[in-house]
């Protein structure tokens, strides 16, 4: 463990370093990332605005909850983006190899290797958003709440990452995983919405099965209906837990089908 | 040193289905053929030899080398590096710390950033000392000739001066065996020349144990003193250079050019089986005698021909070890690579080398 | 242009089928993947209309607002051209070259190819969907308002939306002539399109002056045009003003993506591929 936290340094300075000759593409991903999330953004309002009340959420709750979900992702995608490409075609092509053959953990290897700067762009706007609606939430706001609200972030990032290793991973056994991957992610867009009105079914899917509700709707609903925040962090850590060692234990169930099967 | 006892490597290949639902049945059912690509391998190689490991495509030799790298794991059998198994989690650390690997069609170099770059990050992988490093790297940029280039991207660079950039990769860390997986595909002659070189320069300043898999008996004829055959995941002959080139005899091409048609009659009457082939060129102005110098002398047809003929210039060429292996591929009607052909007699080699450029 | 000339165009059509044919299940994946985001944003709607305290939104019921967004997402699925795409991997593959050498005009070439990927996809996609969907909701809901011939008029003017989405493909997909980030571009428009052609969400819900804006781009008649024309929603004058203006931006739309495709290949000869 040591050894990677020792090289992670290098590794970020070096994909910082490699995306500096793409200076024109970086802010070109900024572009398209703030088009996709004002449009997202746009939609939520529009469809709000046929309504005198959404039961207790407003435009600016909710848009509030929009810059919350935004951060976890953004760190997600900061950190493991090339998870995609593990989905879509690293395994068949080999990528894998190379990394077997160094005495240090594969996966570390495949992820470390890019840190994608412009997650910074999109942090930066899930925070300005969230300034900028908070006051009008009327949330009342604590130390504590705050902190709460933190720490929610910080276990979300594990769990969201988590969820796309998960479903990266099946690359090892199917080719559609790219499909999968794409499919639950768009599912993660549902956690801006009022998750608990859209019905038991999905409700229970959203926070029990593929867990976005849980650690990125359920701790801005807390605030907004007065519940400690404490308790969504108490649920994002057992969550954050469980999709970690689950992920985990795919990806190793996967390398060994790897290191049998080939690709 | 390098021991495999018995390696078996199985694929299991799934019995398909056709189209979505198909592929939702392929998943629950157990139906699979089984696939031998390593069917039974033993050998040893000992420290500072150097290997080559041929033979067509699909006969198991990418396999071998993954299992040996630590990339796949055998089915059944051994192999232990100094002792050690390179797939057992427990084992692998310390045995990848003393192996090198070039992949001829894939480069772990970073594409956007200059060679140093990697190299350091290879340098604290493996965790070499920085005044070893230093000394290293400063060697590997002499003997590879890599000044020029240091300090340019690695997308800018031509294949043939990635090639050797992965070569140094792979040797920074002073590991006692390199495995090299095609390293000269998509190299034209003169690279692939000077790449072969720069390893043979490697191995003499290092005393690396070598192990090459190769298309390009060139590549072999001039690194390597042992051959390994493989052929259907079995081996098919391990031994010498020499010993292949002599387990079919020790041919002679022999070139006669004449002023006029030469009429071979009188030749075929005097030596008739002992001369395998005889081919005319140029309306029969130049005629090539393909002998078995095991069987018959050089010297005993030369003389015949001075002696009868008006000889105006004699060749003669030794048949290489792609002739050989193709001989060998020939008996068992496949050629180079691996699909059956019609005429066992095709011997010509020369453009079977350019068969496998490009990429996967 | 001579009809001869035109006719070996078709070709490309017929490769444009085939392809379609041949990744199938993966065709499916995706339009099964827009159905099932369209029945989540159907949940959302379903939200909505418990708040609501009439139960008609922007001139919608809710079942036909669940008609609306699932139908959208279908047919914004199968309006969707690759002509992007294949510029993108011919520029990155160095397959440009080969291109200009052929005597064969780029532009149609993409454009035949994605009209075969277009009538491949409805013929096995979207309108298998389409006929569950409508067998489902008439059981479900009992819609009226669906006549035998808007239905009928659904497929030609789904096929100019496609030949509008394939023109702006076409158009912007010249940018990757000039950048690598084609990801983010593609995404962008993908996004952009959908969000002002109203796929998802029904136009009548936006503001009155964005409507207005929109009602002069090609958006509108992309989706929120056949969807309604399905559901009978859409009087015959406003169908042949819409039908007028998208053909117009057809013809605009082609015209500066020649202009640029020139630029394009300028920028190739003297930059190399």
């Amino acid at each position: 463990m040591l050894k990677e936290l020792k090289l992670y340094p290098k590794f970020v300075s070096m994909s910082l370093r490699s995306t500096l000759s793409y200076k024109a593409d970086s802010i070109i991903m900024i572009l398209s990332f703030i088009v996709s999330e004002a449009v997202s953004l746009a939609t939520i309002y529009l469809i709000v605005g046929t309504v005198p009340a959404f039961g207790v959420w407003s435009f600016s709750t909710l848009a509030f909850l929009f810059g919350f979900v935004l951060i976890p992702k953004a760190i997600d995608h900061i950190f493991t983006d090339d998870l995609w490409i593990l989905a879509y075609w690293a395994i068949r092509h080999g990528d894998l190899d190379i990394y077997l053959t160094r005495p240090l953990n594969p996966l570390y290897q495949f992820v470390a290797k890019t840190f994608k700067w412009d997650g910074l762009g999109e942090f930066a706007v899930g925070i300005a958003v969230m300034c900028i609606f908070a006051p009008q939430t009327g949330i009342a706001w604590t130390f504590g709440g705050v902190m709460g609200l933190i720490v929610c972030a910080v276990l979300g990032v594990f769990c969201f990452s988590s969820i796309k290793l998960l479903f990266a991973s099946l690359a090892f056994w199917v080719k559609t995983a790219g499909i999968f991957l794409n499919t639950i992610y768009s599912l993660s867009n549902y956690a801006k919405y009022p998750v608990r009105y859209m019905g038991k079914a999905f409700a229970s899917i959203m926070f029990f099965v593929i867990p976005f509700g849980l650690f990125l709707y359920y701790p801005v609903e807390c605030l907004i209906t007065g519940v400690n925040i404490w308790w969504a962090a108490l649920w994002s850590a057992i969550a954050a837990v469980i999709l970690v060692t689950l992920s985990l234990s795919v990806w190793h169930l996967g390398i060994k089908r790897y290191e049998s099967s080939g690709n | 040193m390098i021991e495999l006892k018995n390696v078996e490597k199985h694929f299991k290949k799934p019995i398909r289905g056709k189209g979505v639902w198909g592929m939702v049945k392929t998943l629950f059912s157990r139906k699979y053929t089984l696939v031998k690509a390593v069917d039974g391998v033993s050998f040893t190689v000992n420290d500072g030899e150097a290997v080559g490991y041929i033979g067509a495509n699909g006969a198991g030799k990418s396999t071998t080398i993954k299992m040996m790298s630590g990339i796949l794991t055998p089915s059944r059998g051994e192999i232990l590096i100094d002792g050690k198994r390179p797939y057992r989690n427990k084992e692998r650390n310390a045995v990848l710390k003393t192996i090198g690997v070039v992949f001829g069609q894939k480069t772990q170099l970073w594409y956007d950033l200059p060679l140093t770059e990697t190299y350091e990050l290879l340098k604290h992988i493996y965790e070499v000392p920085e005044a070893e490093y230093k000394t290293r790297l400063g060697e590997l940029i002499e003997l590879l000739d890599m000044k020029p280039f240091m300090d340019a991207p690695v997308r800018t660079l031509s294949l043939g001066q990635r090639m050797r950039a992965d070569l140094a990769a792979a040797m920074l860390h002073n590991p006692k065996t390199l495995f090299l997986d095609e390293p000269t595909i998509g190299l034209d002659v003169l690279v692939k020349r000077n790449l072969i070189n720069a390893v043979n320069a490697l191995k003499k300043e290092y005393n690396t144990t070598l192990i090459l898999t190769t298309h390009a008996m060139s590549d072999i004829e001039l690194l390597c003193e042992r051959v390994i055959i493989l052929d259907n995941g079995k081996i098919l002959f391990d031994g010498t250079l020499n010993d292949v080139k002599h387990m079919f005899g020790d041919k002679r091409d022999i070139t006669i050019s004449t002023p006029s048609p030469l009429d071979v009659t009188a030749v075929n009457e005097k030596f008739g089986a002992a001369i395998d082939r005889i081919a005319a060129e140029d309306g029969g102005l130049k005629t090539t005698f393909t002998i078995d110098a095991l069987k018959l002398h050089s010297s005993e047809l030369l003389n015949f021909m001075f002696n009868n003929y008006a000889v105006a210039d004699v060749k003669i060429a030794e048949t290489g070890i792609e002739q050989v292996v193709e001989k060998i591929y020939a008996d068992k009607n496949l050629d180079i690579d691996g699909n059956a052909i019609v005429n066992a007699d095709d011997t010509d080699g020369s453009k079977k080398d350019e068969v496998n450029d490009g990429t996967r | 242009m001579a009809r001869g000339r035109l006719k070996k165009y078709f070709i490309f059509t017929k490769s444009g089928i085939q392809t379609v044919i041949a990744y199938r299940g993966r065709v499916a994946l995706w339009c099964l993947g827009a159905v099932i985001n369209a029945l989540l944003m159907g949940l959302l709607w379903w939200a909505i209309y418990e708040f609501s305290p009439e139960s008609v939104i922007g001139g919608y019921t809710f079942p036909q607002m669940l008609m609306y967004v699932i139908l959208s997402a279908i047919v914004f699925e199968v309006i969707n051209s690759d002509s992007m795409g294949t510029i993108v991997d011919d520029v990155r593959y160095g397959l440009i070259g080969m291109r200009l050498m052929k005597p064969i005009n780029y532009r149609l070439q993409l454009g035949f190819t994605s009209l075969g990927s277009f009538v491949a996809c409805m013929a096995i996609v979207g309108i298998p969907m389409i006929i569950m969907g409508l067998i489902v909701a008439l059981c479900a809901f009992g819609l009226s308002g669906i006549v035998w011939y808007n239905v009928l008029l659904f497929l030609p003017v789904t096929l100019l939306s496609a030949l509008v989405y394939d023109s702006i493909g076409f158009l912007f997909g010249q940018l990757a002539f000039r950048t690598q980030a084609m990801f983010g571009v593609s995404s962008m428009t993908n996004v952009l399109i959908g969000f002002l052609s109203g796929s998802m969400i029904p136009l009548a819900i936006y503001p009155s002056w964005a409507q207005s804006i929109l009602f002069y781009t090609p958006f509108p008649t992309m989706v929120s045009l056949p969807v309604r024309l399905f559901l009978g929603q859409v009087p015959w004058s406003e169908l042949g003003i819409s039908v007028a203006v998208s053909i117009a931006w057809i013809i605009v739309l082609n015209v500066i993506a020649h202009f640029a495709y020139k630029g394009s290949v300028r920028h190739v000869v003297v930059f190399g591929g």
